[in-house]
């Protein structure tokens, strides 16, 4: 069987910039905005949309119409998550290739003053967004396209969607079923209510071996790349968790528990940005299913945090978007783990997933790290405390019960790596320095 | 409300640009009414218009991304343009000295040329520069590996080898800093020549490669040797010389099958290499003897077992004095002559009777003194060290000491281990003797230090007068030269390209010029003393650490053959605890615990890979604290270093390293930072490291004289720099992004010739 793994494009016009954000939440406030502070849809009342004339393929405007809401749908039905998407109405033309670049150059036009779900119905529109041939693997892509910080509250403002109708034409090649488009689609619009990309059961990505029913499971509908499996309606714990992060119901914070830390070097202090930390339930021995593959939840260290501070000598103000307050470096929040014992574990986010694919605070700007150390992989390791000399495969199992926050004795401190400073400046000169006083970030962050 | 959306921070970008392009318009408006001016006399106008020094890069290759382009100058204003190709585009302004600007990739997108210069806002307009897009893919750096001859003499044209890497068609050659001729031949290999008009002067010289942007640069430079001349031979068979400072000529035992010359002491001008006239003299001399004050020459005959003294005012010989008669073993023979210091007509004999029986003896005029040493252990080459009471020498290559007086000899116990080597040669200067075994011992035998390089039999060894080095004539006819306090050898001179193997019976006639035997044949040639390839430590100091910290550090040097070998000296200091000094020249290690602040001072011996090596001596220093380093984010309280290459870390984040080093007037210096790089090096690729380095170069004011980020190729920085005045400059480290962690490894390297 042939294998085809679909990208899965998250931005269009950003998609080059340094602006997105990820690990979590897909854009995190900055200098002007507030700092640290995920920007999320003022969920107050539903999102609302409007959606193309043109048809999507073999479907129809009204088949595309409701192809659309049933994929909003799956996000809003969470039920530990508050936010609803509600079309609002139709826009006034079919946008194609002939029109879309003046409606995109129109700060008044309906493309800038809407969300806006576009149908490119033969694949056309993305060719000549993307390139000639574009059309052929990538199914569609979804961006904000506006937000704002009031001062309290950093707010989307707009968003935009493209669904390449080339995929579900009936005419090979490329097509996919509806419901693996469907899948496709839940991830953009993942991307439309605020979410960034995610890793968990990587290795699903190059060995379809370990495509199994549990690693399927437990991967991420925010996974950046389309895996050539039957489709997956339904969202992944991770996908649950990092909605219900930006859009909590009451129930959330009760009903689920949270680990909390940085991510540290060896010195036990100095916070290390772009790791990919996983809370996985450990196994029941008493089922059928693994849950350690099923049941798991990422944070990408320093999510909240910049990945691009500027520059002195050059001038470059460095990016716009993220914290600059260095307690939020090293950080990680595992929340919305369902009750259960748990392992903590640090690995790297794969090298290609970067810019469109990224993940994490890193991914957009091109980069990712090895994990810093001598590990491959490590834990949080609680016997007795963790520490830079345990074994790589040491770890403790933790118990999260409803409404636990459990944020003390989690800093995962990585194993081999260097000092803090170098030889010529002293550990004592910076220990006093507030940048790297770390605490742990106040849930006000995420609230 | 506070309102910036994503649209309008995307529009600021390219509001940017919008300015940018309504400032190329230039021109200035003015307008109004238009009456016929009064004639007014222009105000003078002494404002400075801008210059451009240097840009960073120079050239990319066509399709290259958008990049960032440093142009370095004078006279630049807040709100300058960079005008390239005529288009005017924004720049950041960095000092009046620096501006950077982005450069976006449709302006290199095909081959071309573009014009680059700066404008203020005030209109003036620098000279023009011209940037280079080519189609070309980047040339590497070239590298020379081996020059072949490695030596040639004076006054002649010669061709020369260039072996290396790297080396394209446009590549130059460069000897002593000018072009030469030279033709390509592939990427290993380029002929050069020089003509003897270029050849002037004897002296060491240094060959270089240039390989034209894009990408090239020049290579490091290799020494070569330019003697002053080919040997002379003097048409003489000869068994040993000596020179006679006083009337500046040499004297020669013919051999005796010589047919001209054989019985017969030859004299012998060497500033003409002629034979001045021929002393008849006793049948088979041999060994020959100058006393102290020029008076006398003593000749030894083995074939007639006597001893016989020539006046060399007179060139008169003397008679023949026979030494004596063995009682078992028949006619005592002379083997070596030592003229006494202060008795002209007293000389030491070592002699040996059928070959068996060995004795050393004193003789006044001819006379033996009564005590005579004798036995199986005594030495067969002697000398004077300087006083007439004792007399050095070896036996079978072991050290051996006898006392003298008015009764004769006698053999000393000095219970010496000493090796000074079989059949070698001797010299004794200021307590010391010297061996062409190359060990050295004092009057006790007790060993004192060894000539690296050396170990060998027979050769020859003396001292320049002038300079003090020791000179050693090894098997292969090169005179090693060393330096006579250290002992490190500083170069080499290759005497006698067409001699025999093996030479003996050296003798410096001035401060170029030697004699030896090679062979039997007498040779005159001259030579460089201060030769080609000695290397300079580059590294002058070290910057300070404290305990517990993993110290990183390599040493540089300049002028020597690579690979370099270092060490610590013979007799330094000890490195503080914890580190070592690697053979690569890193000075490596985590900082051991002590009690208070201390300073260690060192000496560093760099060893090239020359034949001979040449060696080179440094006294350095490593404090060590035991309070805080502080920090180094600042000018003010950079870290001293000077030429080297250190390991550093922007760590924690955010951080910021400055560096100082004193530099002087017109240096050529670089600043290289290696971080992406350096996952290559370690053998571990990653493909995206965490950091990208931006370096500026700050001058005594802690004002930015130069910036770069990204050196084509790679994210590491690199700024070459001609230093317009002798003080402080500072360099600044930092991320791109402002980032910061400990894995953020860098290494930074300072070079200054």
């Amino acid at each position: 069987m042939r294998t085809i793994n679909l990208l899965l494009a998250s931005l269009i016009i950003l998609a080059s910039s340094t602006y997105a954000f990820a690990g979590g939440p897909l854009y995190v406030g900055g200098k002007a905005d507030v700092q640290g502070q995920p920007y999320r849809w003022n969920n107050s009342t539903p999102v609302t949309y409007k959606t193309d004339l043109g048809a999507l393929g073999l479907l129809t405007k009204e088949q595309a119409d409701q192809f659309t809401a049933d994929c909003f749908a799956v996000w809003q039905n969470v039920p530990s998550a508050n936010i609803a998407f509600s079309k609002s109405g139709n826009l006034s033309v079919d946008v194609t290739t002939s029109n879309f670049l003046s409606l995109a150059n129109d700060p008044n036009s309906e493309l800038n003053k809407n969300t806006v779900i576009l149908y490119d119905t033969n694949g056309s529109l993305t060719d000549a967004l993307y390139g000639s041939g574009a059309s052929t693997h990538i199914l569609g892509f979804a961006s904000i396209t506006d937000g704002a910080s009031d001062g309290t509250n950093n707010y989307f403002r707009t968003g935009l969607a493209v669904l390449n109708g080339k995929f579900i034409d009936g005419v090979n090649y490329p097509e996919v079923s509806l419901d693996k488009f469907k899948e496709a689609f839940i991830h953009e619009f993942g991307h439309l209510a605020g979410l960034d990309h995610s890793q968990i059961n990587v290795e699903a990505l190059d060995y379809p071996s370990l495509r199994d029913a549990d690693r399927l499971a437990g991967l991420p509908t925010m996974f950046p790349i389309l895996l050539d499996t039957t489709p997956r309606p339904s969202l992944a714990p991770d996908d649950i968790a990092a909605i219900s992060r930006l859009y909590p119901r009451p129930s959330f914070a009760t009903s689920t528990g949270t680990i909390k830390g940085n991510v540290l070097f060896s010195d036990g202090r100095t916070p290390a940005q772009g790791v990919n930390v996983i809370a996985r339930m450990i196994d029941n021995p008493g089922t059928t299913e693994n849950e350690s593959r099923r049941i798991a939840v990422s944070s990408v260290s320093g999510f909240l945090f910049t990945a691009d501070n500027g520059n002195v000598i050059t001038g470059y103000p460095g990016s716009a978007f993220g914290s600059r307050n260095t307690s939020h470096i090293g950080y990680y929040e595992l929340s919305g783990l369902p009750p259960g014992t748990y392992t903590v574990e640090v690995e790297s986010i794969d090298s290609r997933f970067v810019a469109g694919s990224g993940v994490g605070p890193l991914g957009s700007l091109g980069i990712q790290i090895r994990l810093p150390g001598t590990c491959q992989k490590e834990y949080l390791n609680l016997s007795p405390v963790e520490s830079a000399t345990d074994s790589c495969s040491d770890f403790s199992n933790i118990v999260v019960t409803p409404g636990d926050v459990i944020g003390a004795g989690t800093d995962i401190i990585l194993n081999g790596t260097p000092p803090g400073t170098d030889a010529w400046e002293s550990d004592s000169t910076w220990s006093n320095d507030p940048l790297i006083n770390l605490e742990t970030p106040g849930s006000e962050v995420l609230a | 409300m506070k309102s910036l959306s994503f649209a309008t921070r995307l529009a600021l970008i390219l509001l940017l640009v919008s300015v940018s392009a309504l400032i190329s318009c230039g021109g200035g408006g003015g307008g109004g009414g238009s009456t016929t001016p009064p004639p007014v006399t222009p105000p003078v106008d002494t404002t400075p218009s801008p210059t451009i020094s240097a840009m960073q890069p120079e050239s990319v290759p066509a399709g290259n991304p958008s990049f960032t382009l440093y142009v370095t100058g004078t006279n630049f204003s807040n709100g300058a343009v960079i005008l390239w190709a005529n288009s005017a585009i924004s720049t950041v302004y960095l000092g009046s000295t620096s501006l950077s600007a982005t450069i976006p990739a449709s302006a290199v997108a095909t081959e071309s040329s573009p014009t680059v210069s700066v404008r203020n806002p005030d209109g003036r307009v620098s000279s023009v520069r011209t940037f280079s897009v080519s189609t070309a893919p980047l040339n590497p750096a070239p590298v020379i590996t081996s020059l072949s001859p490695a030596f040639a003499y004076v006054n002649t044209t010669f061709r020369v080898i260039v072996r290396g890497l790297g080396f394209r068609p446009g590549s130059k050659v460069f000897w002593n800093g000018s072009e030469i001729p030279s033709t390509y031949q592939n990427e290993n290999e380029i002929d050069a020549s020089i003509s003897a008009a270029n050849a002037t002067i004897a002296g060491s010289y240094l060959f270089s490669v240039q390989t034209p942007s894009p990408g090239g640069g020049t290579s490091n430079r290799a020494s070569f040797l330019l003697t002053s001349a080919s040997p002379s031979k003097i048409n003489v068979a000869a068994l040993h010389l000596v020179y006679d400072s006083l009337r500046k000529r040499l004297y020669a035992s013919g051999a005796p099958w010589d047919p001209v010359f054989r019985d017969k002491v030859v004299v012998i001008d060497p500033s003409t290499a002629t034979i001045v006239t021929s002393i008849p003299v006793g049948a088979g001399p041999e060994s020959l003897a100058l006393s102290q004050d020029k008076s006398l020459l003593w000749v030894g005959s083995k074939y007639l077992g006597t001893i016989q003294k020539i006046d060399l005012n007179t060139l008169t010989p003397g008679p023949e004095m026979p030494l004596g008669n063995d009682p078992q073993y028949g006619t005592i023979r002379p083997v070596m002559l030592a003229a006494m210091p202060g008795s002209p007509l007293t000389v030491a004999v070592s002699r040996d009777a059928a070959m068996v029986s060995s004795s050393v003896a004193i003789y006044d005029d001819g006379v033996a003194r009564p005590n005579i040493a004798t036995g199986s252990n005594l030495p067969d080459r002697i000398l004077f060290p300087d006083t007439p009471d004792t007399l050095l020498g070896s036996s079978s290559g072991v050290f051996k000491k006898l006392s003298v007086d008015a009764q004769g000899v006698t053999l000393l116990n000095t219970n010496s281990q000493a090796t000074l080597g079989w059949y070698s040669d001797l010299y004794f200067d200021s307590g010391r003797l010297y061996s062409t075994f190359g060990t050295i011992v004092d009057t006790s035998g007790q060993l004192v230090g060894v000539l690296p390089g050396v170990a060998g039999t027979g050769g020859a060894v003396t001292r320049d007068v002038a300079t003090g080095r020791i000179l050693v004539l090894n098997n292969a006819l090169n005179l090693l030269v060393y330096d006579q306090t250290s002992l490190l050898p500083v170069g080499f001179i290759p005497l006698a390209a067409d001699a025999y193997l093996g030479g003996h019976d050296i003798a410096q006639l001035d401060s170029s010029r030697f004699a030896f035997i090679s062979n039997d044949q007498i040779f005159i040639a001259s030579g460089n003393m201060v030769p080609a390839g000695s290397p300079t430590v580059a590294t002058t100091s070290l910057p300070a650490t404290s305990p517990g910290k993993i110290y990183d550090f390599s040493l540089t040097s300049y002028d020597a053959t690579s690979p370099l070998s270092w060490t610590l000296a013979k007799g330094s200091g000890p490195l503080p605890p914890g580190l070592e000094l690697q053979q690569q020249g890193r000075i490596y290690g985590k900082v051991g615990a002590i009690n208070s602040d201390t300073t260690y001072n060192f000496t560093v011996l760099v060893t090239d890979s020359s034949r001979p090596a040449v060696a080179a001596t440094k006294n350095l220093s490593i404090q060590v604290k035991t309070t805080s380093l502080g920090s180094n984010n600042e000018c003010a309280t950079a870290t001293p270093i000077s030429p080297g290459r250190l390991a550093g870390s922007l760590s924690p984040y955010g951080d910021i390293d400055v560096y100082s080093f004193d530099g002087t007037a017109g240096a050529n210096i670089t600043v290289e930072t290696f971080a992406a790089r350096l996952n290559y090096q370690q053998g571990t690729y990653i493909p995206d490291p965490p950091g990208d380095t931006v370096i500026q170069l700050l001058n005594s004011s802690c004002s930015p004289v130069a910036v770069n980020d990204d050196q084509p190729g790679t994210l590491d920085s690199l700024i070459a720099y001609k230093l317009p005045t002798s003080g402080k400059y500072y360099i600044r480290v930092l991320d791109s992004r402002g980032d910061g962690r400990p894995d953020f490894l860098y290494e930074l390297e300072l070079t200054s010739k």
